[in-house]
């Protein structure tokens, strides 16, 4: 039971937190090196690896080769309770944005794609894949599957500039207003490390997501984040209020 | 509805089977050729519905052996506040806990910053493995400051929950800020989860205000991605 109950890198992790607090380290800035942090917390230098791989583990520092560890910048925090647009929504929040189109063209629906829109096979979807950037730092990767039948000439707009969402309800009368999400763990793909400036293989959250005119799914759009540089939050009400 | 393509027709028929729990876990549906014989339908056909369902992971196809009804995920909403043992019972599994460790002990600078305390003031935590089924589906770590709760460390949590307390002492719960990020784990986590070391798993944060504006909980927790997705409904 012993590997069930030895906390004590846990004490040491939450020992080394408290540490950058109380020093009032900031992002990017080096902690001490394991021997002096070892010292300084009167523990092992074994303990004190493990604790700094939690830390490691959870983003809360990152190691330079030949350099010693340093603290995290904190991770982009994605306020899931906003249906507004990328553009919209992190403007708001301060960042600056922008976006890349890296993909555009016209396909016969794939079958996973067919089932989220409700298609059947060989209709055909746009399907636009776009880099968003916050404060010039690639962050998401996203890529929309919009049905041609519902918005024909959608090749028209650019998107680099144009909110998707802002386009289909101005121009297409398309009334966008319940996106339906899912969130699961993926590892990235080689080219979704290039485009995110990460490495291959590197974990990352993996989000399906349906926008609906009502009952009916219009875009149905997959986005790829880098786990160390990527969070979800949310406020949870009780159920009474 | 009924113009959907036969193939969508059979995948929300086979899906509603297993939904039911006619088809329970882990047993083997009908071969394509029982397929084709019912319904009188195509080969084809018959696959494209299973590749779907396989594709929602619903199924899982075991090469040589056959087509399977995979093991469901729990769905745990993102809209409202509920304790992990109603979320687990209202996934149709049996809950149950086993408790790790509890401690009272001075809050010191990391806790009284979360919960805008003093640093000496005390807080009780309490680490537990919430299962379903007997099954391990997440690791908790709750802290709770020590006083709003009369002798808290007397308490049996593998019986009780901390919600019920909270409800006795009329501790009204407000909100939930939640955050949730994907972190690697690490032993003692990894064993408790059954998982292998290194494993990427989501890590919850919850930050539990009650009605008078009080923090009254903050835990961390570590959950398996093959236990849960998350899903919200946003308008």
């Amino acid at each position: 039971m012993s590997k069930y109950t030895n906390l004590l890198s846990e004490q040491i992790k939450e020992d080394i937190e408290t540490y950058i607090i109380e020093n009032e380290l900031k992002p990017h800035d080096a902690l001490p090196s394991e021997r002096k942090l070892a010292e300084t917390l009167d523990v092992n230098r074994l303990t004190l690896r493990a604790a700094l791989k939690r830390l490691r583990n959870e983003h809360h520092i990152y190691t330079i080769h030949g350099k010693g560890n340093f603290v995290s910048p904190p991770k982009i925090e994605d306020d899931t309770h906003n249906f507004t647009s990328f553009t919209t929504g992190w403007s708001s929040d301060g960042y600056i944005t922008s976006s890349k189109v890296v993909l555009f063209d016209l396909i016969e629906s794939p079958l996973p794609v067919c089932t989220h829109l409700n298609l059947s096979l060989g209709e055909k979807v746009y399907q636009l894949r776009r880099i968003r950037f916050l404060n010039d730092e690639p962050i998401l990767l996203e890529t929309s599957y919009i049905p041609q039948k519902y918005c024909p000439g959608l090749e028209q707009y650019n998107f680099a500039v144009s909110s998707l969402y802002d386009t289909l309800s101005n121009n297409y009368h398309l009334n966008l207003k319940e996106i339906q999400e899912s969130m699961s763990i993926t590892a990235l793909t080689k080219e979704e490390s290039l485009y995110l400036n990460g490495q291959e293989e590197e974990t990352a959250f993996f989000i399906k997501s349906t926008t609906f005119d009502n009952e009916k799914p219009i875009e149905y759009c997959i986005t790829v984040s880098r786990a160390e540089r990527y969070m979800m939050s949310s406020t949870l009400k009780s159920e009474n209020s | 509805m009924s113009k959907q393509a036969i193939y969508l027709q059979l995948a929300d028929f086979i899906q509603g089977k297993i939904d039911a729990n006619e088809y329970p876990f882990g047993s083997k549906i009908p071969s394509e050729r029982e397929l084709c014989d019912t319904f009188q339908i195509s080969r084809m056909t018959v696959r494209k519905a299973i590749d779907l369902l396989i594709e929602k992971e619903y199924l899982i196809r075991l090469q040589g052996k056959g087509t399977f009804v995979n093991k469901q995920k729990l769905d745990s909403p993102l809209d409202t506040i509920q304790s992990m043992k109603r979320f687990i019972h209202e996934s149709g599994l049996t809950p149950s806990n086993k408790v790790i460790y509890t401690e009272k002990k001075k809050a010191g600078i990391k806790y009284s910053k979360i919960f805008h305390i003093s640093p000496e003031d005390e807080i009780f935590c309490l680490f537990r493995l919430r299962m379903g089924d007997d099954t391990p589906i997440a690791m908790e770590y709750t802290y709770v400051p020590y006083d709003i709760i009369p002798n808290i460390d007397s308490y049996d949590f593998e019986d009780g929950s901390l919600y019920a307390l909270f409800e006795h002492y009329q501790i009204e719960l407000y909100e939930d800020y939640q955050t949730i990020e994907i972190v690697k784990i690490f032993n003692p986590q990894a064993a408790l989860l059954s998982i292998p070391e290194d494993s990427a798993v989501f890590m919850l944060h919850n930050t539990v205000t009650d009605t008078t504006g009080r923090i009254v909980e903050y835990t961390r927790s570590y959950m398996s991605k093959n236990t849960v997705t998350f899903t919200s409904i946003l308008t």
